[in-house]
């Protein structure tokens, strides 16, 4: 059972002869993911590009005007403020909801009674709409009936009872542990399902070594997981880039741009100052962004790293 | 099947010793932490706006049974709850099959340029949608796709593959090479391969992805509400909108309305990790 | 695994409803935003236009995201015949691409200037010329929580030093002087900015700076953004201070109204839809009196003038006469009209035509018809105020409440969110794309 852990080279079947043929029809297999996202995106995506060199306002005509959309986002403060948060962000999801759902799936698997139940109640916060999930944690984060004023009251435990969302100080942590509550679940679902897959065997080897729950969890576990756990953090490193709709209803980036990201500022950019050609401007270093961590992620793969 | 030894019933086994404690402890916990919330939805479900105003955790003094079926009634859920079914099953159905294949090629043949394959994929989800939706969207007028289901099914097959077609390579180099190896020796070609090897060891990739990519679907509004603009087609995200006002929403109608929405999505969730646990059993029992 | 069977089913379904049958005549559409319609609006409005015109379909869709949807389908020709857009500030880009048909030989044979009231009217016009028609009108007022008021035997504050006074009261007993807050629309900073300018600068100065005779750092604007900026930060009166404010959202506000938190609330008569449903459920009564002028530059107590969303004519689309008939089927019934607003309660779709106190339904609020009876005769004599989203262009208008922030916060000055402001401002008076502005009675202070 040697070859259980993923490796991640494409020649893992290794196919006799170079045919054309043979490399042709190994393309099939790609081809209509690649023919679809080629006529509803990528295509339709290049005259974004080209807007990003103009002063459209998103109706009417459309002039090029060179490279100043860039000169401005370099003048602009605001811009330069939600890339810091979107770093921030980047930073938050990348490690609190992976460590909350790597947390509960090794204990779910480790558990028979009530598993089914508690998976439904760490799943149910993702389905959630996020009008719905901001609109109840807005009240718990809330400065008068929040959960902190109750705990004031109740216990005298002060710390918590703040205006959550109403700080300059606090409001992008407050809406990051909102969608965290809505989010880790995801995590959860996913490393769960590649926790069950690893083979029951390594834990028995692991276990007559005489090792740690700990240690099996950091020899066995862990090792095992690695590809789904590599997928999920590339992709929250690309929806961080992405942010857009949790911060949207309930700061709208404020206050005074306090929790202000891309996304957002794209938004107001497009749809409030209807400067469309500035806002894909914006969209452009999201892509570019993005392009930057996927590459990173391709070269260091290239480079022989596992992952 | 009794008596072969497979992973649920290991741990099964496992859970009756008293190591299983921290577990529930710890899980005890993680679970406080996600209901709490759901508390405060279900409750609420059944206030006016003014009550959950009020008093946003407290029991309702009156239990509203009626936001329900008003909620029903006005955010016009029997045409909108069928459509997004539609909608949701028919994506599923071929992102499952297109991203399958895709992520079988990524992960389990040599494809030369692979590693670019995946650049594009991956910074292909990256792209905002004010990117790319007005010539997207004149591009389907022209093929007179605007108000029609296959029309926005095409694009969300688009847009959710890349994701789904990683996520399932996450999971499919993750099966042992042995099995690959013994239906060659057998003559299989790719795509038998691919379809009496890979597909059935992948199930709870599979399932996952369904999973998803249909809760993408279900709660996707942008497109929906621009590629779909007549009353007829509009999809079930749109019902929660019904109840919004300019000084804000009808919270009593909104929880109920979401209750309502996620309804189906909770019922298919069990079905699927029912299903989830076989499939597993299964693959062990092959091993 | 999965329902083949059933899935190829649906998938066929979906294929099969694509088309809709065509209808004999014309039909028109028109999509509204669903946040404000009213639910009798199919059997009032479209309804008897249709059966008054049996060779005319109307056909009326509300849209969740209208602004955006809009937005896209006008640039592949897919939108409807009838354009509604939140507000006359942002039709003028529409007009600027020529998506918007000019309405001035219509509204001559039909009489449309008679039958909507004058402000209203000019409103829609652009460079002479008529573009759209709103389909809302409201002001802002001062709401107060009437139980906490006789409870402490204070009367209404007509003018600066009472308003003060009161506020100082409410603080003495422990509760908030005003409440307000912008966590679930960000853009409600420039409600408070709006009342301010009218109330410390004045209609005069806010006229002449409107017009460009004064640029907005003159010292009554700043004395106006200065005066919300202490009302706010250093004598924490909203809601107990800013962070507060923040974390505010549309109900919070009017709970905390409803429940006596707070004493006092300005905001706009939009909150007549659905402000009663609180301070019903907290044993209230609420009330509301129009704002009082906080300076000497104010003079007399006037109403901010504001429409809500506008609608105008597609220039692209092939039934223009028929979509003007449905305009003026609108336009020309007040009881129609005034049905229509009573199923929102009076927060939206009162357009604007003459009505008066006899039109209204039967059981209509009080207070609402005290309201547009009084709205009525005191812009009549001129006594009006300027609303941000209804004349000021949309640049510098996303600047006046998204910059303030900044001022509240301490961030920049007065003097510098005020520069930055004329700044902007001087573009557009550069670009000549500034909308209409209604003159006030001068000199009357």
């Amino acid at each position: 059972m040697a070859a259980t852990q993923g490796t991640i080279q494409p020649g893992a079947v290794s196919l006799g002869g170079g045919s054309r043929r043979r490399e042709l029809g190994r393309w099939l297999f790609i081809l209509p993911v690649v023919f679809l996202n080629l006529v509803v995106i990528v295509g339709p995506a290049l005259f974004g590009v080209y807007i990003a060199f103009t002063d459209w306002s998103g109706v009417g005509s459309m002039n090029f005007v060179g490279l100043e959309n860039f000169a401005r986002l370099l003048q602009d403060q605001v811009f330069w403020k939600a890339l810091r948060n979107n770093l921030v962000w980047t930073a938050i999801f990348l490690v609190v909801p992976i460590v909350l759902g790597l947390l509960g799936a090794y204990m779910l698997t480790g558990i028979r009674r009530g598993q089914m139940f508690m998976r439904v109640a760490f799943f149910v916060p993702y389905v959630l709409p996020s009008v719905v999930t901001t609109h109840i944690w807005r009240y718990l984060m809330h400065p008068r009936v929040g959960l902190g004023q109750w705990l004031s009251d109740t216990f005298g435990i002060d710390f918590l009872d703040k205006a959550w969302l109403g700080s300059r100080d606090t409001a992008l942590y407050g809406i990051a542990f909102m969608d965290n509550w809505h989010f880790w679940g995801f995590p959860l679902v996913l490393l769960l399902a590649a926790m069950s897959a690893v083979d029951v065997e390594l834990y028995e080897v692991a276990r007559l070594d005489g090792a740690s729950r700990f240690q099996q969890f950091r020899h066995v576990t862990l090792p095992s997981i690695r590809p789904t756990l590599v997928f999920l953090l590339l992709m929250i490193a690309i929806w961080s880039a992405l942010v857009f709709d949790y911060i949207f209803l309930t700061t709208g980036g404020g206050p005074a741009n306090a929790s202000e990201v891309m996304g957002t500022h794209l938004y107001t950019t497009a749809f409030e100052r209807f400067q469309t050609g500035y806002a894909a401007t914006i969209g452009l270093v999201m892509v570019l962004w993005v392009a930057l961590v996927v590459g990173g992620f391709v070269y260091l793969r290239k480079r022989g790293w596992e992952i | 099947m009794a008596g072969v030894k497979t992973r649920t019933s290991d741990s099964q086994e496992r859970s009756w010793n008293l190591s299983s404690l921290p577990n529930y402890v710890v899980l005890i916990i993680l679970v406080v932490f996600a209901l709490v919330p759901l508390y405060q939805l279900g409750i609420n479900s059944f206030k006016t706006r003014a009550q959950i105003g009020l008093d946003p955790f407290g029991l309702p003094e009156e239990w509203l049974v009626s936001n329900f079926t008003e909620a029903w009634e006005r955010g016009k859920y029997a045409t909108t709850l069928p459509n997004s079914v539609i909608l949701t099953a028919a994506t599923i159905f071929f992102v499952l099959i297109f991203a399958g294949m895709a992520g079988f090629a990524l992960a389990r043949l040599r494809l030369r340029g692979a590693d670019y394959i995946s650049f594009y994929f991956l910074v292909g989800t990256a792209v905002p949608p004010q990117f790319y939706m007005v010539p997207l969207f004149i591009l389907w007028r022209t093929l007179g796709m605007i108000n029609t289901f296959h029309g926005l099914i095409i694009i969300y097959v688009a847009q959710f593959s890349p994701f789904s077609t990683y996520l399932l390579r996450s999971y499919m180099v993750s099966i042992p090479q042995e099995f690959v190896d013994a239906a060659r020796i057998d003559g299989a070609s790719n795509w038998q391969v691919f379809h009496k090897v890979i597909m059935p060891l992948s199930w709870p990739g599979f399932l996952t992805a369904g999973l998803v990519v249909g809760l993408g679907v279900w709660n996707e509004f942008l497109f929906a509400q621009t590629f779909l603009p007549r009353p007829e087609f509009k999809t079930i995200v749109t019902s929660l909108y019904a109840f919004q006002q300019r000084d804000g929403r009808e919270w009593g109608l909104t929880n109920a309305g979401s209750v309502i929405m996620i309804t189906p999505v909770i019922i298919l969730f069990l079905a699927l990790q029912r299903r989830f646990i076989e499939g597993l059993t299964q693959g062990g029992l092959k091993a | 695994m999965f329902r083949r069977v059933l899935v190829v089913t649906l998938l066929l379904a979906a294929l099969g409803v694509g088309v809709v049958g065509a209808q004999d005549g014309v039909t028109i559409t028109w999509w509204t935003q669903s946040a404000a319609m009213p639910s009798n609006i199919q059997a009032v409005l479209v309804d008897a236009f249709n059966a008054a015109h049996p060779d005319i379909t109307l056909e009326m869709t509300p849209q969740e995201n209208l602004n955006e949807t809009l937005r896209v389908a006008i640039q592949a020709g897919e939108a409807p015949d009838l354009l509604v857009t939140p507000g006359a500030s942002f039709i003028a880009e529409f007009v600027d691409a020529g998506l918007v048909e000019p309405l001035d030989d219509a509204a001559a044979e039909l009489g449309w200037a008679d039958k909507i009231l004058d402000w209203a009217y000019q409103s829609g016009q652009l460079g002479g010329v008529l573009y759209s028609i709103p389909l809302t009108y409201e002001s802002l007022v001062l709401f107060y929580n009437k139980t906490v008021f006789e409870e402490n035997g204070w009367t209404p504050p007509t003018n600066i030093d009472e308003f003060n006074a009161i506020a100082a009261a409410a603080e003495d007993i422990g509760i908030f002087p005003l409440t307000y807050g912008n966590a679930t629309w960000q853009p409600s900073n420039e409600h408070l900015m709006g009342m301010y300018l009218n109330a410390f600068a004045g209609r005069e100065n806010v006229y002449k700076a409107l017009v460009g005779e004064i640029p907005w750092t003159h010292e009554s604007i700043a004395g106006a953004t200065d005066l919300l900026r202490q009302h706010l930060v250093d004598d924490v009166w909203y809601s107990g201070g800013l962070e507060n404010y923040f974390a505010n959202g549309g109900d919070d506000i009017r709970v905390e109204l409803a429940t006596g938190d707070a004493a006092m609330m300005l905001s706009g008569t939009w909150n007549f839809r659905g402000i009663g449903q609180f301070f019903e459920e907290a044993g209230t009564e609420w009330d509301w009196v129009p704002i009082p002028p906080m300076s000497d530059m104010a003079g007399e107590y006037g109403y901010e003038l504001a429409t809500g969303t506008t609608v105008s004519v597609n220039a692209q689309s092939p039934n223009k006469d028929a979509a003007i008939k449905a305009l003026d089927f609108l336009i020309s019934d007040p009881a129609l009209v005034l049905q229509l607003a009573a199923d929102v309660g009076f927060g939206e779709w009162v357009v604007p035509v003459h009505f008066g106190v006899d039109d209204f339904p039967e059981g209509t609020d009080e207070r609402v018809v005290r309201f547009f009876s009084d709205f009525a005769a005191v812009t009549g004599e001129g006594r009006i105020g300027y609303t941000t989203w209804t004349f000021w262009p949309n640049d510098p208008n996303v600047h006046l409440w998204e910059a303030v922030e900044n001022v509240w916060w301490g961030d920049i000055s007065v003097e510098e969110y005020l520069e930055e402001h004329e700044r902007l401002w001087q573009i557009e008076r550069d670009s000549g794309n500034l909308l209409p502005v209604p003159a006030p009675a001068m000199g009357g202070m």
